[in-house]
């Protein structure tokens, strides 16, 4: 520290850029009792290439005594948010169509939360990157209390009603949630520059936004505050890693063309890994849960992923050859019948869900035919048969795609559902939702080969094939949980009959 | 699909209007949007403002700090993010002119 600085405080640029280089990249240091290469495996960065690390920087120059006191600020605002939401109560006044929502979005949210955590703490100690590593453990820390502050809704709202409680079960067990678990492991199994790049650049600039700046708008137009204030909470830590992934993502491309190709192939593997998990944690949000609607998801992906990621960031990388990612006219194709395919898919299945489903009603089919106008094409006829009174349940087995773990629910043109594949590796055959999914898989046979679907274990027996136990087995142990949110149907104000 | 709006996405608030107010004075076309909760503050090309004008019209010191509280959202690279003020932005000229791609005959995407 130099003697003229001491004492003088005032807040200059270069006062700032100099606390932030003691206080973080100052703090690297180089290991005398093992040779950098074992501190710091080269096959870590799986081919990028960087000649000084020590040029990479944080754009928000954050170090920990600074970081700290943000951090209570936020915490402070937030829990004054929800002691406010506990004393008046403000869960009676949520529609009861996007509190069931709430079952789905919030039992995920701290799981998928918690896998960053230690996604983060694996970047923070294998980075060769000093800036990168500070930053990196300073989002563990977000990431942790993101974590935590779901584990507080939940405990907020399991006071009122139940569906809110076994998360960790459900997360780890329920058929809908492996495709969200199977995308945030391969994350973390990732080393950490494909890691920065899913998480803080595709995750966090691509999709975060939707899920929490776009939904909870719509979460307060049906009155919950504290969830939207939570959303907006753990965005505001999001910007901070939206700008450690951009500016890792320029750098990575100035500093070598032979980084091109792998970046390339990172950004298409994760804007559709991540938009698969999205089909759940997003579109049915817009289109389904919420009876006082914003936007529909169609509107806010193309704003927010379509124009600001793809339009924004990547063209503005385009100079040093990026491309739109491979799957972009693929996700565009799909974004007509997405959610609905998916809320379809759950009413099938109502009976093994902790949160309740329901038939959109007369207004709400005004609204999707408005937004989608091939809605009716797509799963008109199927709400019609469920108001004709048929019995539409279908729990059996369904194949599931083995690189996303989501059943193989998506269509073709015609309409029809679609099976990619087969694709054979050693003595086992493995089927795809999706072309996507099924050239991803054959990228990286050795990683995804042995992974097994929840259909692979009951065949193999280890999960019951007994509808109760099987249902214990996912994490369903109240018979009051699931099913149709309005089993009489409903009024002419959208209230149960 | 190219898009060269640069955006914030603040938490609705005292400051939140100050950081728009303060946009504003700085770039007029800056256009300023509320939704539930939300105020979206979008200038073509560029979006900046100064602490001290947001701290003159807020009637306190502020620094940005105290922005990443409320920042729920931006779109752009951040050229400044310091105790002088925030510049958002997707203009070449602000960053070194990266170099051409051989590929679509060096024309910058």
């Amino acid at each position: 520290m130099s003697t003229e600085r001491i004492g003088v405080r005032e807040a200059t640029q270069q006062n700032l850029r100099e606390e932030y280089q003691e206080f973080t990249r100052d703090l690297g240091w180089e290991p005398s009792y093992v040779p950098r290469d074992e501190f710091y495996p080269p096959e870590h960065a799986e081919g990028v290439h960087f000649k000084d690390w020590g040029k990479f920087d944080d754009p928000f120059r954050l170090y920990f005594k600074d970081y700290v006191k943000v951090q209570e600020k936020k915490e402070q605002s937030l829990h004054m948010v929800f002691d406010h939401a506990a004393r008046y109560d403000f869960l009676s006044r949520v529609e009861e169509t996007w509190l069931e929502g709430m079952k789905l979005f919030a039992c995920g949210q701290g799981q998928t939360e918690y896998e960053t955590f230690k996604d983060h703490v694996a970047i923070a100690r294998y980075s060769p990157a000093p800036a990168l590593r500070a930053a990196a453990l300073y989002q563990s820390i977000d990431e942790l209390r993101h974590a935590q502050n779901y584990a507080h809704y939940l405990r907020y709202a399991n006071k009122r009603m139940p569906g809110f409680s076994g998360w960790a079960q459900l997360f780890q067990n329920h058929w809908l949630y492996q495709g969200i678990r199977s995308a945030f492991e391969d994350v973390l199994t990732a080393n950490p520059f494909e890691a920065i790049i899913a998480a803080n650049v595709v995750l966090e600039i691509g999709f975060t936004n939707l899920n929490f700046v776009a939904l909870p708008a719509v979460g307060a137009a049906n009155y919950e505050h504290a969830w939207a204030q939570l959303q907006l909470t753990t965005q505001s830590d999001e910007t901070r890693h939206m700008a450690i992934g951009q500016s890792m993502m320029r750098t990575l491309l100035e500093e070598d063309e032979r980084n091109l190709p792998i970046i390339q192939a990172w950004l298409d593997k994760w804007t559709w890994r991540l938009y698969r998990v999205d089909a759940l944690a997003g579109s049915i949000f817009f289109d389904y849960f919420a009876k006082n609607k914003v936007s529909s998801y169609k509107e806010a992906f193309q704003k927010y992923f379509v124009e600001d990621f793809i339009g924004g960031l990547v063209a503005d990388l385009g100079p040093y050859g990026l491309r739109e990612p491979k799957y972009l006219p693929d996700m565009l194709e799909d974004m007509d019948c997405l959610s609905h395919i998916v809320w379809k898919y759950l009413y099938q299945r109502k009976d093994s869900l902790w949160f309740k489903v329901f038939a959109p009603d007369d207004q709400d089919v005004e609204w999707l035919k408005e937004k989608y106008p091939s809605w009716q094409d797509t799963v008109g006829g199927f709400w019609d048969s469920v108001r004709g009174g048929e019995d539409v349940n279908n729990a059996g087995l369904v194949p599931v795609c083995n690189l996303c773990h989501t059943a193989c629910m998506f269509t073709d043109g015609a309409g029809k559902p679609t099976l990619h594949g087969p694709v054979h590796v050693d003595d086992r055959t493995y089927w795809f939702c999706s072309r996507a999914c099924k050239e991803i898989f054959e990228n990286e046979p050795a990683k995804y080969q042995h992974g097994q679907t929840i259909v692979d274990l009951v065949l193999d027996g280890k999960v019951p094939e007994d509808p109760d136990e099987f249902l214990r087995y996912l994490g369903i142990n109240d018979p009051n949980l699931g099913g149709d949110l309005y089993p009489n149907g409903r009024n002419g104000n959208g209230k149960a009959a | 699909m190219s898009s060269s709006l640069a955006r914030m996405e603040l938490m609705a608030g005292e400051e939140a209007d100050a950081v728009a107010e303060a946009a504003f004075e700085e770039s007029p076309g800056t256009v300023i949007t509320r939704v539930p909760g939300i105020v979206q503050i979008e200038a073509e090309g560029q979006l900046s403002f100064t602490c001290a004008l947001v701290s003159e019209i807020l009637g306190r010191p502020w620094t940005t700090r105290e922005l990443q509280i409320i920042m729920a959202a931006y779109v752009g690279n951040i050229e400044q993010m310091d105790e002088e003020g925030v510049v958002l932005s997707w203009q070449e000229a602000v960053h070194p002119a990266p170099a051409r791609n051989p590929t679509n005959g060096g024309d910058p995407a």
